[in-house]
C-alpha cells in the first residue's frame, strides 16, 4: 500500500463528493431524527453534549462511507460538506443541535464545525484506508 | 511532482463512471425536499405565532411523531374533557389526516420501498456494496433501510418500554388496592377491639381494659392479610402483614380512647 502525501490529501476538492457528502449527511441524519422522536429531541434534550456528539458520529459514519466508496482520495470533501452542513444546522434546524439556547452561541457554533470537520475528514480517511488495504471497489 | 499527484488522481476518478447518470439532480432535489419539509415543519409554529394565528400555535407538527403518539394525546385530552366534566368533541379532520398520513408513510410506503428494493436485488443477486457507480436508487434503498430498521428499532423498544410500564402500573395498583383493604380490616379490628374494652366482663368484655382479647378467627386471617394483636390494659398494638405481598406489613396502636394512632409501613406499603 503506497503512502498518501498531504498534497494528495488536500487537493483540489471535487464538488461532485462535497454535494454528494453534504446530501448524505441531510438525507441519513435529518430524516431518521426527525421521524423518530425516541432517538430525537425528547430522548436527548436535558443531555448536554450527548446530541452533538450523535450529529458528529453520523458525519463520521457516512464519511467513512464515503472515503470507502468512492474511486479517488475523497478525505477532504466530507470535511468541507460537514462544515456546510453544521451551519445549516445552526441556520435552520438549531433544535438538532438540542443544546440550550444561550449556549447556541458563535463559539459553540465553531466548536461544532471544527468538530465535525476533524470527525468527517477522520471517518473519510479510515474509509480510504480501508478501501486501499483490502480494494473494496 | 503536483503533475504527478494531479494524473493519478485523474486518472483513478476518470477510472469508472463514479455516478450514474442523472444522480445528481435527482439528490439535490430530494435533498432540497427534504430540507425544506422539515425546516417548514419544525418552524411552523413560529411562524404561524409570528403571523397572527397564535391559535394554531400549539398544535403539533406535521411529521415528527408516530401515530401512536397522536393516539396517546388524543386519550389523554379526551381524559383531561371526561375528568372535567365536559362533553367529548369529537376528534377534528385535520388530526385524522395527519393520523393517516403517518401511518401511510411510516407502515406502509417506507417499508415498501424497502421490500421491493430488497427483493429486486436479490433478484438481480446486486447489494449496494457490488454497484460502482453509485445511483440515486441506491440512495433511497439505503435510506429506506435506516428508515425501516429504526421504524422497527423504535416501535420494539416502545413495545417493550410501554409493556413494563404498564406492568408496573398494574402492580402498584394492586399493592394500593391491597394495602387500602388491610387499612379497612385493621379499622374493624380497633372497632371490635374498643367494643371489647367497652362491654362487661359478664357480657364476655374487658370492663375498661384491653386486656384478655383475642382476634376473632375470621379477621384473624382474611384474603388480604394476616393480623395479630398484643394487649395491655390501656393499649392495644396491631401487627398485619399482606398475604399479596408478605414483605407488606402494618403496625398501628389503639390507645384508651379507641382511637388508632402511630400507623407504621413497612417493605412495599412504604
Amino acid at each position: 500500500m503506497e503512502k498518501i502525501s498531504l498534497a494528495q490529501i488536500f487537493h483540489k476538492p471535487n464538488w461532485r463528493w462535497i454535494v454528494t457528502a453534504y446530501c448524505f449527511f441531510v438525507l441519513f441524519h435529518i430524516i431518521p431524527f426527525f421521524f423518530l422522536p425516541v432517538f430525537g429531541n425528547q430522548f436527548f434534550r436535558n443531555i448536554f453534549w450527548s446530541r452533538v456528539a450523535i450529529v458528529i458520529s453520523f458525519l463520521a459514519f457516512i464519511s467513512m462511507y464515503i472515503g470507502c466508496r468512492s474511486q479517488s482520495l475523497t478525505i477532504f470533501e466530507p470535511g468541507i460538506a460537514a462544515i456546510l452542513y453544521i451551519v445549516t444546522l445552526k441556520m435552520f434546524l438549531p433544535s438538532f443541535l438540542a443544546v440550550p439556547t444561550n449556549l447556541l452561541n458563535t463559539y459553540f457554533v465553531l466548536q461544532c464545525v471544527i468538530l465535525g470537520f476533524v470527525f468527517a475528514f477522520g471517518g473519510a480517511g479510515i474509509g480510504c484506508w480501508f478501501k486501499r488495504k483490502y480494494q473494496v471497489l | 511532482m503536483n503533475q504527478k499527484i494531479d494524473s493519478t488522481h485523474e486518472e483513478l476518478s476518470t477510472n469508472k463512471e463514479e455516478f450514474t447518470r442523472g444522480f445528481f439532480p435527482s439528490l439535490i432535489f430530494l435533498t432540497l425536499v427534504i430540507l425544506i419539509f422539515v425546516v417548514a415543519s419544525e418552524n411552523h409554529g413560529e411562524w404561524l405565532y409570528k403571523h397572527g394565528s397564535r391559535a394554531f400555535t400549539s398544535e403539533l407538527s406535521f411529521f415528527t411523531l408516530f401515530p401512536a403518539i397522536f393516539a396517546s394525546g388524543n386519550t389523554i385530552a379526551n381524559g383531561l374533557q371526561t375528568f372535567s366534566g365536559k362533553e367529548l368533541t369529537p376528534t377534528n379532520l385535520s388530526l385524522e389526516i395527519r393520523v393517516l398520513a403517518n401511518i401511510l408513510i411510516i407502515y406502509i410506503i417506507i417499508p415498501t420501498v424497502f421490500f421491493f428494493n430488497w427483493h429486486r436485488r436479490r433478484i438481480e443477486n446486486k447489494s449496494i456494496s457490488t454497484i460502482n457507480s453509485l445511483s440515486f436508487s441506491s440512495v433511497i434503498y439505503a435510506l429506506s433501510i435506516i428508515l425501516t430498521l429504526s421504524i422497527a428499532v423504535t416501535m420494539t423498544t416502545l413495545a417493550i418500554s410501554s409493556y413494563q410500564t404498564r406492568q408496573s402500573i398494574e402492580h402498584t395498583i394492586t399493592i394500593q388496592l391491597n394495602e387500602n383493604e388491610m387499612i379497612n380490616d385493621l379499622n374493624l379490628i380497633a372497632l371490635n377491639v374498643y367494643q371489647y374494652r367497652l362491654i362487661p366482663k359478664n357480657l364476655g368484655g374487658g370492663e375498661g381494659k384491653y386486656t384478655g382479647f383475642v382476634i376473632a378467627p375470621e379477621r384473624a386471617k382474611t384474603q388480604n392479610g394476616i393480623y395479630a394483636v398484643t394487649t395491655s390494659e390501656n393499649q392495644v398494638t396491631i401487627k398485619a402483614q399482606s398475604l399479596l405481598f408478605p414483605s407488606g406489613i402494618i403496625n398501628l396502636t389503639v390507645n384508651e380512647q379507641g382511637q388508632t394512632g402511630d400507623w407504621q409501613y413497612e417493605g412495599v406499603f412504604r
